[in-house]
This record gives structure tokens, C-alpha cells and sequence, in this order.
């Protein structure tokens, strides 16, 4: 897949998994895989650049005696997700129409 | 290698950002191991599934804008003095400024330019081709053989064009990665060495 076209839909799949419930580092990785693949290297940036566009916002909880950092999804985040769904409805469309000429 | 020996050299890896942005990739690297183990995954193993310390150094740099690499690096703007000498030292300062944004603007402008240039000599060769098919085919009546010189230079011209596209692309592609890699060893050498207060 194309870098520059998974960059943008990887930061979407996180907001996507985060809509269900809010969640941490590892389990984000383990939802987004089956669908795209995904890194925990390639998650670090994409959280911190959500929370910089304040789609996500970040919490502490205790669990056996060490920190977890949980993200949760911000109204902002939500809409995107919204968006991002127009966006390619309309590229689906269109991806339709090409491949629809073509086996005929 | 051990957590603590994979943790310490993420540390010494990222030693150039600043304090808080290493703390928070070494607390979110930390937390994925322990997350791992849990798992079920034993320490080696946890350590061996993540990517090499230097492609996560590499990834992070290349995230990190610019101004983050100065948070630790500027003094703090306390009082009238700093806002004093700003003024005083204007005519200083600002040429300097005025000629790095020059720079700056200049590199993006020549690798823009470079790309149009290539771009423009395949769509050249199309249109000359058009051209050229076009006037033989309209000369026809005046001059058979000179027409068919026209239509078949023609013809040459908008293959030429055409092999050259995927060149053409390679080469716009080739130069964007340069661009980022450019951008990336700056970072590296304007910004090595220990970024935060000790």
C-alpha cells in the first residue's frame, strides 16, 4: 500500500478502535492488526499527533503496580472519524466505476 | 538483551530530544514490554518483537518537528532584559533570520523546480509531437513526403514522451525521499548531543 495513503488511514483505524472503548498501547496494536498492518513504532507517532490535533486524549491507570496510559476519543475525534467515512464514500464510488469497465 | 538493557539503550539513542520527549517514548516503550510479558511473552521475546533501536530513533526524529528539539535548549524569557537586548540586537538578528528563511525557501523552491522541469520536458515532447503530427496531417495535400516526415517525427517525439514517464516519476519520487532524508540528517546534526538540562 502506497506510505503516504496507510499514514493517513492508520491514524483513522486508531480513532475507529478508540470509538468502541478507550484503550492502551498494546491492545491498539492488537485490534488494528487483523485489518492493517501496524507496529507498535508506527503507533507511537500516530498517538501523539492525534492528542497534538486533540482527537484523543490520554489518562493514567494503575494497574499491577506500574502506570498504563489510556487514550480516549474526543468529540474532535469522533467527527473525523465521520469525515474520513464521506471522504471515501466517495473514492469508493469512484473505485466502482473503474473496475466496474473493466471484466465485462 | 534485557528490558532494562533495551530500555537504556533507547535512552542513549534518543539523547538528543528533550528531556519530557524522551521520558514519554521510553514511559510508552516501557509499557508495551510490560504489556507484552504479560501477555505471556518472556523478555527476550518481548524485547526481540520490537523494531531495532535505531528505526525507532530514526521514526521518532523524523516525527518530531523542529521547535521541539529547542524547548530544553533556549533560556527562559524572564523579565524586560531578553525583550531589551531583542530590540537592541534587531538589526543583528534579523538579516540572519530573514536569510535562513531565504534558505530554506530557496531548497524547497529548486527541488519544486527540479520536478517541474522534469515533468515539463515529457509534456514538451507530447505537445511537440501533437504538433507535428498535426501539421503533417493538415500538409498532406501540399507536400506528401514532407507530411509523412512530420507525422513520423511526430510519432518518435510522443514515444520518446512516453518511455520517459516512468523515469520522469522514479525521479520525482527519488527526490521527495532525498528531501526527507536531507531533513532528517539536519536534525541529527544540528540537534546531537545531550538535548535536555542533565
Amino acid at each position: 500500500m502506497d506510505a503516504q495513503l496507510k499514514r493517513g488511514l492508520l491514524d483513522v483505524c486508531v480513532l475507529a478502535v478508540l470509538k468502541q472503548q478507550d484503550s492502551y498501547g498494546y491492545q491498539i496494536v492488537k485490534d488494528v492488526s487483523p485489518h492493517i498492518e501496524i507496529s507498535e513504532s508506527t503507533l507511537y507517532p500516530i498517538l501523539k499527533r492525534l492528542e497534538g490535533n486533540r482527537y484523543v486524549t490520554v489518562y493514567s491507570v494503575e494497574h499491577n503496580s506500574r502506570l498504563r496510559k489510556y487514550y480516549r476519543l474526543t468529540p474532535e475525534g469522533a467527527k473525523r472519524i465521520g469525515e474520513f467515512i464521506d471522504e471515501w464514500k466517495e473514492m469508493i464510488k469512484v473505485v466502482h466505476f473503474i473496475s466496474g469497465g473493466m471484466g465485462k | 538483551m534485557t528490558k532494562i538493557e533495551f530500555l537504556q539503550q533507547l535512552s542513549d539513542a534518543l539523547s538528543m530530544l528533550p528531556d519530557a520527549e524522551r521520558d514519554k517514548a521510553l514511559a510508552y516503550y516501557r509499557e508495551m514490554l510490560d504489556d507484552r510479558m504479560e501477555d505471556g511473552m518472556s523478555e527476550e521475546e518481548a524485547v526481540n518483537s520490537m523494531d531495532s533501536i535505531e528505526s525507532i530513533k530514526q521514526r521518532i526524529i523524523q516525527e518530531t518537528p523542529f521547535p521541539v528539539f529547542l524547548h530544553d535548549r533556549i533560556p527562559r524569557w524572564r523579565g524586560w532584559m531578553p525583550t531589551l537586548l531583542a530590540i537592541l540586537l534587531f538589526p543583528l538578528w534579523f538579516p540572519l533570520l530573514m536569510a535562513g528563511l531565504g534558505i530554506i525557501f530557496s531548497f524547497y523552491m529548486t527541488i519544486g523546480a527540479l520536478i517541474i522541469a522534469a515533468f515539463s520536458v515529457v509534456v514538451g515532447l507530447f505537445l511537440g509531437g501533437v504538433v507535428a503530427i498535426g501539421s503533417g496531417v493538415f500538409g498532406f495535400t501540399f507536400s506528401m513526403p514532407l507530411a509523412i516526415v512530420s507525422i513520423g517525427s511526430g510519432l518518435v517525439l510522443m514515444a520518446i514522451a512516453q518511455l520517459l514517464v516512468s523515469p520522469v516519476m522514479f525521479f520525482a519520487r527519488a527526490i521527495l525521499r532525498f528531501t526527507r532524508i536531507v531533513i532528517y540528517r539536519i536534525k541529527i546534526l544540528f540537534f546531537h548531543g545531550r538535548g535536555g538540562r542533565a
